[in-house]
Order: structure tokens, then C-alpha cells, then sequence
């Protein structure tokens, strides 16, 4: 059922509380990395032009975390002996990076007007009545991402800049996903670099939410 | 009285509040009250309301235990920082440069094909032969994808890694399938 592009023109947009973005980038062999690159219609959110963005670091690397499973998976540091609650304090500060690369983090300043924050319990109502499936924030790849890539193309019809949504990585209360979509782009302020080389922690992939039967053993449950 | 936020609209009933905010002497006791009594409606709902503010709809879905233990040292350490390694350069001999780039032996790379170790080295001064070029030139591009991220040692860990691994699959014919895999690396989608 298509969603109810009346009642989604009703959810608030805005400028947004924060301003400071986090992204991490791919490394290459030689120049600079580029933070603002995109693969057009890949991901959740996906328009011609989707940057994906989160409203913390932890949020950027977590969802790295979740696209490359196999890749933590094969970046065990315990040799197959695994984390628990008791074991976890001592690793948590390792870098998982045997067979996941490392990336650049960039911190990007936007200045929206037209946000939408879809987090908000007036814009969950809404999107419910427009017919959006909440769940579908978090469904996986293989359920196509719910009615995450419908409202996605809906995007520029509404005006929306940029949204604020849930973040099927980081299923903890803080931390959200924030992609940029074209009419975004020029609410651009400033781009700086944070780290020019990074990996994510052993606890920030722990913490992660990976898709269905994808997560790696040596995390534990 | 204030039901909506700013920017938001429900046809007709701004209308309705006006409507049974405005005195009007002529109404009769029983209007009067129908008319607070709708009043009295709108303001519980609107407490209603303000009462559930902040309560969302849809909830983080982990609690356990180890991730919720995860989470607070994440939140004080997500990242490692690293020194970049100078990656190596591109010689312009093919199979050097996936020895080099892809930090895998002469054996895993003749593995690839099914030849001999000794096949494989020897392509550093014959040259690859035509036919296999084009599974080497696509393991030196997803080496150099890959190989700032994680140096040589680590690509080879990528290539090796797993059952069946990469490098298995790459002698099986699934070249543009694990050159996806490398592709996805160039940008950071919400999944």
C-alpha cells in the first residue's frame, strides 16, 4: 500500500538541534579521502543522492560494523574464545581491524532548515497514519528495509533536507542516522577531518545490531 | 489554548477550538455546558499528550545484558586511532603487484589458478599469461581498493578469510562478486 503523502506533508520540519554530523570514509591507496562520496541508490534511505550521516561517531562506526559482518567476524581478537559481560572491559578498548579497514571519521557541519525528525512521537504518529510500518527502521536488507526506501523516494516531493530516524545498528537510545538527501547538500557549512585513520572498538561492535544471523559468534549474545 | 505544535496541522480542528473558546452569551445552560464539556475534552487530551510526550512509539529493541555493557564503553571509546601505513605503489607488473598490494604468497596466488607456486613466480619475468590477466588485473584493483584500509597483510587476510574465502571464490568465477564486496567499502550507507 502506498504511503499517504498528505499526512506525511503534516510531520514537523525544522532546523535541527544538532548541527555536527559524523561519517566515516574510505581510505584510498593515494590522494585524499572524500566525505562527501556516495553510491547512488544503495542503503536504506536510497534517493540519486543519499549521504549518509550520524548524529554521533559511535552511530557512523556501529552501522559500519553492521554492512561488513564477515569482516568482524574475521577480526576476532580472541581466537575463537569469545566475549562475555565478564571478559568484554578488557577487550572493550581493542580495534577490530584485522580484516575490516580502516576509515577516515570527518565531522560535518549542516545547518538545515528543513529537517524532518522522524524520532519524534508526533512524527511516528504520523508516519503510522500515513501507513509506514515502524518496524521497518529496523528491518534488515532482506526484507528490502520495510517502507524505508517508499518514504526515501518521497523525500524530494516533501522537501525534506535531511531526517532523523532510528538507526538499526545502534538500537540504544542515543544516537540516531541523519541522511542528507540533494536538497541537503547546499546546508553544508564545513567539513573537518577527526581522525585521519580509525577502527571501531571492540565494544562499539559488540554494541552493535547486525541483520538477521549475521552476527559475529565472537561477539557473543 | 494550544493542542498543536508549531508546524504541524489537523484539518478543521483549530476551527473546532475557536469555536467552543468563543463566549457566547445566547447560549442556552445545556449549550453552555456542551460547550465546556468539549473544552474539558480538548484540554485532557492535550495532557494527555504532553504526558506521553517523550515516550516513542518505537523502542530501541536491545536490552541484553552485554550489549548494554558494550554500549556505555562505546560511548566513551568508539574508535581506535591508527597511524597510516604508506601504502605500497603500483609497479606496473602485474603479478608483482598483487604479490605486492594483495600480500598474498606465489602459492596462494597459483592456488587461484590451479597452477604450480613456481608458474606463479615466474609471471614476474614472463608476465601474466592472456588468459589469466583478467582475474589478476581485478585482484590488483581490489587490492588497491582495499589495501590503505588494511595493508597488504590485512588484504590477504580479507582475501583468505572465511569458508570458502574470497580467494576460493574468486578461482570459482565469482570475480564481480567479491569485487562488489571490496566496492562497498568506498561509502558508508545506513543498512
Amino acid at each position: 500500500m502506498a504511503l499517504d503523502i498528505a499526512v506525511l506533508r503534516q510531520i514537523p520540519v525544522g532546523t535541527a538541534d544538532e548541527r555536527l554530523f559524523y561519517r566515516t570514509v574510505h581510505l584510498p591507496l593515494s590522494g585524499e579521502p572524500n566525505p562527501l562520496y556516495v553510491s547512488p541508490t544503495t542503503g536504506r534511505w536510497p534517493t540519486g543522492w543519499t549521504l549518509y550521516t550520524a548524529t554521533t561517531a559511535t552511530v557512523a562506526w556501529a552501522e559500519y560494523c553492521r554492512n561488513h559482518p564477515a569482516d568482524v567476524a574475521a577480526s576476532d581478537v580472541t581466537g575463537g574464545v569469545g566475549l562475555s559481560t565478564a571478559t568484554l572491559p578488557a577487550f572493550a578498548a581493542l580495534e577490530v581491524s584485522k580484516s575490516l579497514p580502516r576509515r577516515a571519521l570527518y565531522e560535518l557541519r549542516f545547518e538545515f532548515e528543513a529537517l524532518a525528525d522522524l524520532t519524534s512521537p508526533w512524527a511516528e504518529e504520523l508516519l503510522l497514519r500515513s501507513g509506514f510500518d515502524l518496524g521497518s527502521f529496523y528491518a534488515d536488507a532482506a526484507m528490502g528495509y520495510g517502507d524505508c526506501p517508499e518514504l526515501a523516494g518521497l523525500t524530494q516531493q516533501l522537501g525534506w533536507e535531511a531526517i532523523r530516524v532510528p538507526s538499526a545498528a545502534w538500537q540504544h537510545p542515543d544516537g540516531f542516522c541523519a541522511p542528507v538527501f540533494e536538497a541537503g547538500r547546499q546546508r553544508l557549512i564545513s567539513i573537518a577531518s577527526v581522525l585521519p585513520s580509525a577502527s571501531p572498538t571492540v565494544a562499539t561492535a559488540v554494541a552493535t545490531a547486525y541483520a538477521a544471523g549475521e552476527r559475529p559468534a565472537w561477539l557473543g549474545h | 489554548m494550544t493542542v498543536l505544535t508549531e508546524k504541524t496541522s489537523r484539518a478543521g480542528l483549530e476551527f473546532q477550538l475557536w469555536r467552543h473558546e468563543v463566549a457566547d452569551l445566547d447560549q442556552t445552560g445545556w449549550e453552555l455546558g456542551h460547550t465546556y464539556q468539549v473544552i474539558a475534552i480538548a484540554s485532557a487530551a492535550q495532557v494527555i499528550r504532553e504526558k506521553v510526550r517523550g515516550l516513542r512509539l518505537i523502542e530501541p529493541l536491545i536490552t541484553d545484558e552485554l550489549s548494554a555493557q558494550a554500549a556505555a564503553l562505546a560511548r566513551e571509546q568508539p574508535q581506535v586511532a591508527s597511524v597510516a601505513l604508506p601504502p605500497p605503489r603500483l609497479s606496473g607488473n602485474l603479478a608483482e603487484d598483487v604479490h605486492d598490494v594483495c600480500g598474498l604468497t606465489w602459492d596462494q596466488i597459483a592456488g587461484v589458478f590451479g597452477v604450480s607456486e613456481r608458474a606463479a613466480a615466474g609471471w614476474r619475468a614472463q608476465g601474466v599469461p592472456r588468459h589469466r590477466q583478467e582475474v589478476m588485473e581485478a585482484l590488483r584493483a581490489i587490492g588497491v581498493l582495499l589495501v590503505a584500509g588494511l595493508g597488504p597483510e590485512g588484504v590477504a587476510r580479507w582475501l583468505t578469510a572465511g569458508d570458502p574465502s574470497r580467494l576460493e571464490r574468486l578461482r570459482d568465477g565469482e570475480v564481480e562478486a567479491i569485487a562488489a564486496e571490496a566496492r562497498s567499502y568506498l561509502d558508508a550507507p545506513a543498512t
